[in-house]
C-alpha cells in the first residue's frame, strides 16, 4: 500500500492510538494497513512500532514497514535500525540494513559509529552497507577498515572500495596491497574496479603467486584496467596456467584488447601477442579456440592470422565455425591461400564451407583448386565445389560441371546444375534440359532454374522441343521455363503452346503470356476463354486481365455464362479488385448468377468497391434463404450506407429483429 | 524502369520502379558499376519491381560480381512475391545471401 494513502483499510483506524492498536492487532490486514499509516505519524513512537513490525511474522508486514521507514527517513530511524545490526535474526538484520542503505547520506553517521566501534560482524556489515550507499563520506571509514584486524572487515572494505574510484582510494588500496597479503584477492578485484594503471606491476606480479584464486583476480583486474601494458604478462601467464585460468586470460585480453584503436601506437603491444594468440587458437579447449578467435577478430589480419582463422572452419564446434566464418567475411585481407590450403585438407565441413566462402567473393583464383575437388568421393564436397565453381569458376569449368550432371548422388547433380544456369552457361541447354528428367524432383526444379538463368535462343529452341517431349512432366517444365524467361524470345513458342494438346501446358503457357504483357498474345488468350478445360479458361481470364484490362472487361462478359461455376466465380473474383467503369454492371449481372459462390463473390465486391447504385439489387438478396449470402449483402450494404441500402437494411430488422454484428 | 539514386549513411540506395528486362539492366549495370568503383556499399530497393526476366537476373548478378570485384557490399530488398518466386526457382537467393542467417556455419 502506498504510505501516502491514508486509511486504505475499510475497517483501520484514523486515529493515531488507533493506528498503534492496528499495529499490535492479530489481523495482517490491519498490521499492514498500519505499517503503511505510520509513515506519516508524526509521533516518536512510530519508529520504535515499525522497527517492531520489521520483525512481523508476515512478510507483506515487514515489507511495508520497511517502505513506511524508508518514507520517514529521519535521523532517529538509523539510530533505530542500527540498533538491529547485531542481532542474531539474519533477516531483520538484512530487513534493517537494506534501509539504512536506502536511506543514503542520513544513515552514514550511524554506520561511521557501528563501522569502528560494533563488534566484528556488525563492522563487517556495516562496512558492506557503506559500500552500497557510495557517499564520499564513508570513503574514509572504509580505508581505516582495510587495516581492521578483522579479516572480513578488512575484506569487506577492499570490495566496498572498489565502487569508489578515485586516484586517492587506488594509492590506498596499492598500499594495503604491499602490507596484506591475506587481502591480496579482493585488492586486485578492486583495483581492477578503479581501474588504474598504477596497480598493474602489483597485479602482474600477482599473476606469478602461487594462490590460483589470487591469480584469477588479478587476470579480472588487468582486463578491467585495459591497458596495453598487460598484455605480454598475460600471455606468458597463460602458456604456464592451468585450463581455467587461460580461459580467465583470453577474456582479460580480448576486454583490453577492445580498447585498443588499430591507429594507436598499442597496436605494437598487440600484435606483439598474436604468436601466442595464434597458439590459443590451436588449443584443444574450445572455449580457449573461441576467446582467441575473438581477440583475432579484433587484431589487424596477417597471412599467418587468416590462416588459423581459415582453419577453424573445419572446427568441430558449431559456434566456433561461425566465429571463424565472420571473422573471414568480413576480413580485408586475401583469403585465397589460407581458403585453399584449406580447401586441400582437413575435415569435410571446414572444406564446403570455404568453398562457399571463396564462392562469396567470386574469386577466379580458386578455380584449379576446386576442380580438383569435383573428384573427391565425399559427395559434399564434390557438391560444395560445384556450387563454388557456379560463382567463381569461368567458361574452363563448364566441361568437369557438365559431367557431374551425371553423378550417381542427387545432391551433386542438382549443384552441378545451379552452377551451370549462374555462370549462364550459354552451351549447356542440351546437358540442363536432360536434367528435366532426373528421377530427382530437386534435380528437375535446379536444371529448370538453370535454364531460365542461361535463356538465350539456343535454351529456347531447346525447350520450344521439349514442348512436344513425350514425358508429361518434360513439357511440363519446359513450359515453366519459357514463361519465366519472359523476353521477346519466348513469346511465339508460348503461343505456340498456347494451342498445346496438353491443357497443362495450355494453362502455364496462358500464366506466362499474362506476365509478358505482350499485346500479340491478347487474341490467342482470347480464343482461349473458349477451350474446353476451366482451369485453361481461369489461366486466360487472369492473363487477359492482367495485358489490357479495357478490352479484358469486354472480353469477359461471355464468361459469365461460362458452364463452370467456378470459372465464374473466377472472373467476378478477378475483377473485383479493379477498378473500370464497365465492372460494376458485370458484378450487378453476375447477383442473377445461378451458383450461390458467384452470387456472394459479386456482392461482396459491389459493398467493396462502394457502387451504390446495386442497393436495389442487393436489398432483393435479403429474401435469399442461405444465410450465409445474406450475412454477406447486409455487409455489403452497411458499406455502402446510401439511403437506399440503409432503408433496406432496416426493412430487414424489421421482418428479422435487430441483427447482430 | 526508374532508378533513384538515394544516398544514406554507409552507402546508396538504388530504388528502383518498373519491369526489371535487358534494357534496364544494363542501365542498373552501368549505375552499379560506378558507385562500386568508389567502394560505396549499395542497397537495391525492389519494392517498386513487379516483373524481372532472364535478362533481368543476369544483369543483378553482374551487379553483385562488379560490387564483389571493388569489395563493395550489394544487397536487394523488399523483394515482391512474384521475384521472389523468380529467386528461388534459380536459387540466386543463395547467392544474394537473400535467406542467409546468421547460422552460416551451424
Amino acid at each position: 500500500m502506498n504510505p501516502t494513502t491514508p486509511g486504505a483499510g475499510t475497517t483501520s483506524s484514523t486515529d493515531t492510538e488507533g493506528i498503534f492498536c492496528d499495529a499490535a492487532s492479530s489481523e495482517d490486514r490491519l498490521r499492514r494497513s498500519a505499517a503503511s499509516r505510520l509513515a506519516l505519524v508524526r509521533d516518536p513512537r512510530a519508529v520504535q512500532v515499525l522497527v517492531g513490525l520489521l520483525s512481523d511474522a508476515r512478510q507483506s508486514v515487514q515489507e511495508a514497514a520497511a517502505q513506511a521507514l524508508r518514507h520517514r527517513g529521519e535521523g532517529a530511524v538509523s539510530e533505530a535500525l542500527a540498533r538491529l545490526l547485531g542481532s542474531p535474526d539474519l533477516g531483520l538484520r538484512n530487513r534493517a540494513g537494506t534501509v539504512l542503505a536506502s536511506l543514503g547520506e542520513v544513515s552514514v553517521p550511524v554506520l561511521i559509529r557501528e563501522a569502528t566501534a560494533g563488534e566484528a560482524g556488525v563492522r563487517k556489515f556495516t562496512v558492506e552497507i557503506m559500500g552500497e550507499i557510495r557517499s564520499p563520506w564513508v570513503v574514509g571509514t572504509l580505508v581505516k577498515a582495510l587495516r581492521d584486524q578483522d579479516l572480513n572487515v578488512a575484506f569487506a572494505a577492499a570490495e566496498a572500495l572498489g565502487k569508489f574510484p578515485a586516484p586517492e582510494v587506488a594509492e590506498c588500496l596499492i598500499s594495503v596491497f604491499r602490507e596484506r597479503e591475506e587481502l591480496r584477492c579482493p585488492l586486485s578485484e578492486a583495483l581492477g574496479m578503479q581501474a588504474d594503471a598504477r596497480a598493474i606491476p602489483l597485479l602482474v606480479e600477482a599473476l606469478g603467486a602461487p594462490e590460483l584464486l589470487l591469480q584469477f583476480s588479478a587476470v579480472n583486474a588487468l582486463g578491467m584496467i585495459g591497458s596495453p601494458a598487460a598484455l605480454r604478462p598475460l600471455m606468458d601467464a597463460f602458456h604456464r596456467s592451468p585450463e581455467p585460468l587461460r580461459h580467465a586470460i583470453l577474456q582479460s585480453v580480448t576486454r583490453l584488447t577492445e580498447h585498443i584503436s588499430p591507429s594507436s601506437a598499442e597496436l605494437a603491444q598487440l600484435q606483439a601477442i598474436i604468436p601466442d594468440v595464434l597458439t590459443a587458437a590451436a588449443s584443444e579447449e574450445w572455449e580457449i579456440r573461441r576467446a582467441a578467435l575473438r581477440i583475432l577478430s579484433l587484431c589487424p589480419a596477417s597471412d599467418e592470422s587468416t590462416a588459423a582463422v581459415a582453419a577453424l572452419l573445419g572446427d568441430p564446434i558449431d559456434e566456433i565455425r561461425q566465429l571463424a566464418w565472420r571473422n573471414l567475411e568480413r576480413s580485408s585481407a586475401d583469403l585465397l591461400p589460407a581458403l585453399t590450403a584449406v580447401l586441400k585438407s582437413g575435415p569435410t565441413v571446414g572444406r564446403c564451407l570455404a568453398a562457399e566462402l571463396l564462392a562469396t567473393h567470386f574469386d577466379h583464383r580458386a578455380t584449379p583448386a576446386l576442380r580438383e575437388m569435383l573428384r573427391e568421393s565425399d559427395c559434399r564436397i564434390r557438391a560444395a565445389a560445384a556450387r563454388a565453381l557456379g560463382q567463381c569458376g569461368g567458361g574452363e569449368s563448364v566441361p568437369a560441371l557438365e559431367a557431374l550432371t551425371a553423378d550417381p548422388e542427387p545432391e551433386v547433380r542438382q549443384s552441378a546444375a545451379r552452377a551451370l544456369g549462374w555462370m549462364r552457361a550459354e552451351n549447356s541447354g542440351a546437358c540442363l534440359r536432360a536434367l528435366l528428367d532426373d528421377e530427382a524432383g530437386e534435380v528437375r526444379e535446379s536444371a529448370l532454374g538453370a535454364l531460365v538463368l542461361i535463356s538465350g535462343e539456343q535454351v529456347v529452341q531447346g525447350l520450344r522441343e521439349d514442348l512436344q517431349h513425350p514425358r508429361p512432366e518434360r513439357r511440363r517444365l519446359a513450359g515453366v521455363a519459357l514463361g519465366y524467361i519472359g523476353d521477346e524470345t519466348v513469346v511465339e513458342p508460348l503461343l505456340e503452346a498456347l494451342a498445346h494438346e496438353d491443357s497443362g501446358i495450355r494453362q502455364s503457357a496462358a500464366l506466362s503470356l499474362g506476365r509478358l504483357q505482350d499485346s500479340r498474345a491478347f487474341e490467342p488468350l482470347r480464343a482461349r476463354l473458349e477451350d474446353c478445360e476451366p482451369g485453361v479458361r481461369q489461366a486466360s481470364v487472369d492473363a487477359l486481365i492482367a495485358l489490357d484490362l479495357d478490352r479484358a472487361v469486354l472480353a469477359l462478359e461471355g464468361r459469365l455464362h461460362d458452364p463452370d461455376p467456378w470459372v465464374r466465380y473466377h472472373v467476378v473474383s478477378a475483377l473485383s479488385d479493379r477498378h473500370h467503369e464497365a465492372i460494376p454492371g458485370l458484378l450487378i449481372r453476375a447477383l442473377q448468377d445461378p451458383a450461390l459462390v458467384v452470387v456472394i463473390a459479386a456482392s461482396e465486391a459491389l459493398g467493396r468497391l462502394g457502387v451504390e447504385h446495386s442497393a436495389g439489387q442487393l436489398a432483393g438478396l435479403l429474401d435469399r434463404p442461405e444465410p450465409e449470402l445474406v450475412r454477406c449483402v447486409i455487409q455489403s450494404l452497411t458499406l455502402l450506407g446510401g439511403e437506399e441500402a440503409k432503408a433496406a437494411l432496416l426493412r430487414h430488422e424489421g421482418r428479422q429483429g435487430p441483427r447482430t454484428s | 524502369m526508374t532508378i533513384r539514386d538515394v544516398p544514406v549513411a554507409g552507402g546508396t540506395v538504388l530504388e528502383l520502379g518498373g519491369r526489371l528486362d535487358a534494357e534496364a539492366g544494363s542501365q542498373l549495370v552501368e549505375q552499379v558499376t560506378a558507385l562500386a568503383a568508389q567502394g560505396t556499399h549499395i542497397a537495391i530497393d525492389m519494392r517498386g519491381v513487379p516483373f524481372v526476366n532472364s535478362a533481368g537476373l543476369a544483369s543483378l548478378i553482374t551487379c553483385l560480381k562488379r560490387a564483389r570485384e571493388k569489395r563493395a557490399s550489394l544487397r536487394l530488398l523488399s523483394l515482391q512475391p512474384q521475384v521472389q518466386e523468380v529467386f528461388e526457382l534459380t536459387q540466386l537467393s543463395h547467392v544474394f545471401g537473400l535467406n542467409q542467417s546468421d547460422d552460416k556455419a551451424a
